[in-house]
């Protein structure tokens, strides 16, 4: 009881001055709360401490306030179990870009007159050269359980979701395009690797896989009474998901403090907005 | 400072895995096939048989090596399992570990005597042990499913390099601790030097030997949930689903069924390092009878 207190205490004293971001390493989410970083301690005069989890962890922390914000909440489909689970313990300060999108990508090196839509897997010829195996992420994503919708809607027979880790993934994808063999990747864009590979979505007649997601920034709650400058600069704050996946090529060829760096540069007037909200 | 002074570790690692997928494609796909039928086949084989009659034999075989109330202890993580409905889960945990621990085994075991009967082979092996043991062992997931795909088998090798150290290590202080007496009188009364190994230097270094298996199997269980993020599923994929969707439910019956399978595991293999002689068991239980014998001057 004594250290829930000094906790619970220390919490609330700390976030007067230090706002603590949570992140996970997908290259859109850095981007993004690198970028909020920097605005923040340059424009506001503010500590920033990033906080760097599993996604699952970034709700759980929201929810009992020991982060204040995370800026890579994908809604409505991707992440609708953590939101159900503990949305009505946070706050949603709005859009930072829409248009991200979940779907099973294939290296473009297959030809798309074999297989281009998710129908096409029915086929037994493109089954075998795909070892009856759809590559996924993490067992408890959103993505892979849109993935088993989907292989169930689709009626994919001797078809096997093969679970493993978003790195297990990209790993699995890297070694199927250095050798030429076919893969279906359960993918989502923005993501690095449609930057270091040649791919593209197959098209998903029947809208399983969800069509074009959004991502918000989400608070803990109470942050918006604490922090009114810093959750009005996060309620404002919005790229376009161009601008995002340039910034993200651009991170990937130099890093992401040379990329934030450059963003800054070049979008005065927009960043301007954030901070003051005057147009 | 960080521009000017770059040893670039991580190009020529980079540059070391590239290499190896350019240059030995037909050696990895040689490797992951064979583990493919050893580990599925292991898997296939005890998923073959009827649960009841698993469980059944599981529990009949912890009471004969350890003991009737071990036995019952059995019979209850049997129920416990087959009621949070992670049965397949565990045998398919179980396979996986047996698989990998065994491989370990049969490389580890003939290095650690190798270190033992040469002090250049122990001088450069050790450093590996260092390295193997404390690398963090989610480094080695990505080059593991780099080079043998998602699976069992890039999670077996993951996971046998990350558990042999212990078994390489016992082994090698086993047969250095065999005392110069008994080596000597080994030699006096004309043993070979493969004679020595075998009927006296492994002997007496079988407890050692087999604390060092114990500790590769133990190992291996905790890998094993680590490897289910390339794919290795079993237990692993509860835990990580439960993380993943914040159900503390799910993810504690995974983690109770991987205990249980720890603490089987356990004791049965400690069981066989000691042949019968209970009062070697380790832990606490066997700490009075130990030193009573100590205090006899009876060391065993």
């Amino acid at each position: 009881m004594v250290v829930l207190l000094t906790t619970g205490f220390s919490a609330t004293a700390v976030a007067q001055d230090t706002v603590k971001i949570g992140w996970t390493a997908w290259s859109d989410a850095e981007f993004v709360t690198k970028l909020a970083k920097r605005i923040i301690e340059e424009r506001f005069d503010r500590e920033v401490e990033l906080l760097q989890t599993d996604i699952a962890p970034q709700y759980q922390g929201l929810s009992t306030g020991s982060i204040d914000i995370m800026l890579m909440s994908w809604q409505p489909d991707t992440h609708a179990d953590y939101v159900e689970r503990v949305g009505a313990k946070t706050v949603n300060l709005g859009l930072l870009y829409t248009h991200a999108r979940l779907g099973w990508a294939v290296p473009a090196s297959i030809p798309a007159s074999e297989l281009s839509s998710i129908e096409d897997l029915k086929n037994p010829a493109v089954r075998d050269r795909l070892d009856g195996t759809i590559t996924g992420i993490d067992p408890g994503a959103g993505l892979t359980r849109l993935s088993r919708e989907a292989i169930e809607t689709y009626g994919l027979e001797g078809y096997e979701l093969q679970v493993s880790s978003g790195a297990g993934m990209t790993a699995a994808l890297t070694r199927a395009v250095r050798r030429d063999d076919w893969i279906v990747v359960t993918g989502w864009s923005p993501h690095w690797m449609f930057g270091a590979f040649e791919l593209r979505y197959l098209d998903d007649p029947k809208g399983v896989l969800g069509s074009f997601e959004r991502v918000h920034a989400v608070a803990r709650m109470g942050f918006y009474q604490d922090d009114v400058e810093v959750a009005g600069f996060f309620s404002r704050m919005q790229l376009p998901i161009d601008d995002l996946q340039a910034a993200m090529y651009e991170a990937q060829e130099t890093s992401y403090e040379d990329a934030v760096t450059k963003y800054i540069e070049n979008n005065g007037d927009r960043i301007d907005y954030w901070v003051t909200g005057e147009l | 400072m960080r521009d000017d002074f770059n040893i670039p570790i991580d190009e020529w690692v980079e540059q070391g895995v590239e290499w190896v997928q350019d240059n030995l494609t037909g050696v990895l796909d040689g490797i992951a096939e064979g583990l493919t039928v050893v580990i599925d086949g292991f898997e296939d084989l005890l998923l073959a048989i009827p649960p009841l009659v698993l469980a059944g034999l599981i529990v009949a075989f912890a009471a004969w090596r350890v003991g009737w109330r071990f036995g019952l202890f059995a019979a209850f993580s049997m129920v416990l399992l087959f009621g949070m409905q992670i049965w397949t889960e565990t045998v398919s945990t179980l396979a996986l570990v047996i698989g990998s621990s065994l491989l370990a085994l049969v490389i580890g075991i003939p290095v650690g005597i190798a270190m033992a009967r040469n002090d250049t082979v122990e001088t450069i092996v050790r450093p590996v042990l260092d390295l193997m043991q404390t690398m963090p062992p989610f480094v080695y997931l990505i080059p593991a499913a780099i080079f043998f795909g998602l699976g069992k088998v890039p999670g077996a090798i993951a996971t046998l390099v990350f558990a042999m150290p212990p078994a390489v290590r016992l082994t090698n202080l086993g047969i250095r601790q065999v005392s110069r007496e008994n080596v000597e009188a080994g030699l006096a009364f004309g043993c070979t030097e493969r004679q020595l190994l075998f009927k006296v230097q492994l002997p007496l270094a079988m407890p050692s030997i087999m604390a060092g298996v114990n500790q590769t199997i133990m190992l291996a269980l905790s890998m094993v949930v680590i490897a289910s993020m390339i794919g290795a599923g079993g237990l692993g994929n509860t835990v990580l689903t439960g993380i993943q969707r914040l159900d503390v439910g799910l993810g504690f019956e995974g983690g109770l069924g991987v205990v249980l399978l720890a603490i089987l595991l356990d004791r049965i293999t400690q069981s066989v390092g000691t042949t019968g002689r209970r009062s070697a068991r380790s832990g606490p239980t066997a700490l009075i009878p130990r030193l009573w014998n100590t205090l006899r001057g009876r060391n065993n």
